[in-house]
């Protein structure tokens, strides 16, 4: 997949962290083999670009001279969940960042409701912010009102019900200009929330949050 | 088949277009094909509805749109976006004669300095309660008159909105704040003549949502809004059936080879797949595959597993799934991974 003209969401790769993650798991993996694990679309991040990260880090990946490039007695571990930096360890990075644009801005009064169903009324006048991403694009529609993006410095609450490729996030005081971006989650080494964190919220297993975005967003690597 | 594959029905997409471009008459109907055409196939949808006779497609974002017009959809075809980011190639867009969906003043000004060899078509939005995109009644009027003045360069087509059907009442308020701002604009001299406010469920259900032209996407693709609605009531048939291989069978359990990865939601342990005419309960859901109770049947490695259907066969159908998920049919199909074999049937 390429990134769209319009850049209005996307899955953000860092292949310097799955390179990184993979000499990690190397390291600890001791004479063991470390094979990455690139089902799914190596869990969404893109097979190609994943398997030349891992194997410069040193991992290796079932080819057809596998077992003549590992020996056939070599103990194997399988690095999935690790190598994308799914798990909080203080060694390894979350590989995926998600994101997506501010396309509108609203203010509304006490009383007003957002979205599809009416599922929420601002309980005082408020500032909204429209963000072009929605359970088209992976982000789950149970985070209707539950989850939060992180945007102008502070998580911000979905309010309302999440469509199909926009939802809209609760400023309260605040403001965001059209164009800001939002981010769903990324490295907490810096400000961005963790996939963990998203993924428990929403009760779901981070690999499949990380396949399920990396599948329909497009991607960029860095 | 020994891959997991979404088999979209064509026959039956276009079928459902016809009974609801009858429903909805005298009102033009606009086949929805964004987001992948909801997962069905973005270009081989459009073609069908083009086939059936559609004049209008919906496509959300101008890449789409592009994406459209390099297939092969006539310019008789209007490709209506409306998800415009801040950074958009408008050149490109008025080039290929698509239709813009605009909020916003800005927006609108960003059209009109990129239409310099013709006039880009134009459809203001105004906010009937929905509170995403679409102007305020505050900022209507400027943005009628802005349109207006720009209109050397702007061809101001249609006047729409979003509603939110949250209830009967609620959006007969929304229909009502839609006339006023008709009202307004037509004050202020604009002349329109494509009035858009309803998709499928309110252009199904009431005629004086439909004004001009309605938006359907689920119900052309057989998927109803639930909560005891089925396809079949509405004589709608669903389009897609998503199947996967058995590629285990032991103890009574069978694994089907299609998982969270490719898009199944890993919560969907309890929901129920078809073996053989046979409904199982799945037990568990992995990456790459998901487990199904089959007891005491006999299940054969290799066997076809319907997960949703039409619902002819036995098999669930994806409003099943919804409804047990406790999500919409929309949700499940579009979550479908792009890896998964698309298979047509004309």
């Amino acid at each position: 997949m390429t990134l769209s003209g319009s850049h209005i969401h996307r899955a953000s790769i860092n292949l310097s962290a799955i390179r990184d993650n993979a000499a990690v798991l190397v390291r600890r993996a001791g004479s063991r083999v470390v094979v990455a694990d690139l089902r799914a679309d190596a869990y969404g991040h893109g097979v190609t670009a994943v398997t030349a990260a891992a194997v410069d880090g040193g991992v290796f990946v079932r080819d057809i001279d596998f077992t003549a490039s590992t020996g056939r007695d070599a103990e194997f571990i399988s690095a999935g969940e690790a190598l994308y930096g799914l798990c909080a360890d203080r060694e390894l990075r979350p590989a995926m960042r998600v994101s997506a644009l501010v396309v509108g801005t609203k203010t509304i009064d006490a009383g007003e409701s957002v979205s599809y169903g009416y599922t929420w009324t601002a309980p005082s006048r408020t500032n909204l912010a429209l963000v072009g991403i929605g359970y088209a694009e992976g982000l789950d529609r149970i985070a209707s009102n539950v989850g939060s993006l992180r945007l102008g410095g502070a998580p911000r609450r979905i309010v309302g019900r999440v469509a199909m490729n926009a939802l809209v996030l609760d400023l309260g005081q605040d403001s965001a200009l059209i164009g800001d971006e939002a981010v769903v989650f990324g490295d907490p080494s810096g400000e961005d929330p963790a996939v963990w964190d998203w993924a428990s919220s929403l009760r779901r297993p981070s690999a499949e949050i990380v396949s399920v975005f990396g599948s329909h967003l497009p991607r960029v690597y860095r | 088949m020994n891959t997991p594959t979404a088999t979209i029905d064509l026959a039956a997409y276009r079928r459902n277009l016809a009974r609801l471009a009858e429903r909805v008459a005298p009102a033009a109907l606009m086949a929805v094909v964004k987001a992948d055409a909801y997962g069905h196939g973005a270009v081989p949808v459009a073609r069908a509805a083009v086939a059936a006779g559609v004049t209008w497609l919906g496509v959300l974002d101008i890449e789409t749109g592009l994406e459209l017009r390099q297939n092969g959809i006539p310019r008789d075809v209007a490709l209506f976006t409306w998800l415009l980011g801040p950074n958009e190639d408008y050149t490109a867009a008025i080039d290929a004669e698509l239709d813009f969906g605009v909020s916003t003043l800005g927006q609108l000004d960003a059209i009109a300095r990129a239409s310099v060899a013709g006039r880009a078509r134009v459809h203001l939005k105004i906010d009937t309660g929905l509170h995403r995109n679409g102007a305020s009644i505050e900022q209507w009027p400027a943005l009628v008159a802005q349109a207006l003045a720009l209109s050397d360069r702007i061809e101001l087509v249609g006047i729409w909105t979003h509603i939110a059907e949250a209830s009967d009442d609620d959006d007969t308020v929304a229909i009502k704040r839609f006339r006023s701002a008709l009202a307004i604009a037509e004050r202020l001299g604009a002349n329109v003549t494509v009035r858009h406010l309803a998709a499928s469920a309110a252009a199904f259900g009431r005629a004086d949502a439909r004004f001009d032209l309605v938006r359907i996407g689920a119900f052309s693709f057989g998927i109803s809004p639930g909560g005891g609605v089925t396809p079949s009531s509405l004589l709608l048939e669903p389009v897609m059936t998503l199947t996967a291989p058995v590629i285990a069978v032991r103890d009574g359990l069978a694994t089907v080879g299609i998982g969270y990865g490719d898009g199944v939601p890993s919560s969907a342990a309890g929901v129920q797949v078809s073996l053989e005419g046979v409904r199982h309960r799945v037990v568990s859901v992995q990456l790459d595959q998901l487990t199904v109770d089959t007891g005491e049947a006999i299940v054969r490695t290799g066997e076809t597993a319907i997960l949703f259907g039409d619902g002819t066969d036995g098999e669930p159908t994806v409003q099943e799934w919804a409804d047990k998920l406790g999500t919409i049919g929309e949700e499940l199909v579009t979550r479908l991974s792009p890896r998964i074999h698309r298979r047509f049937l004309e």
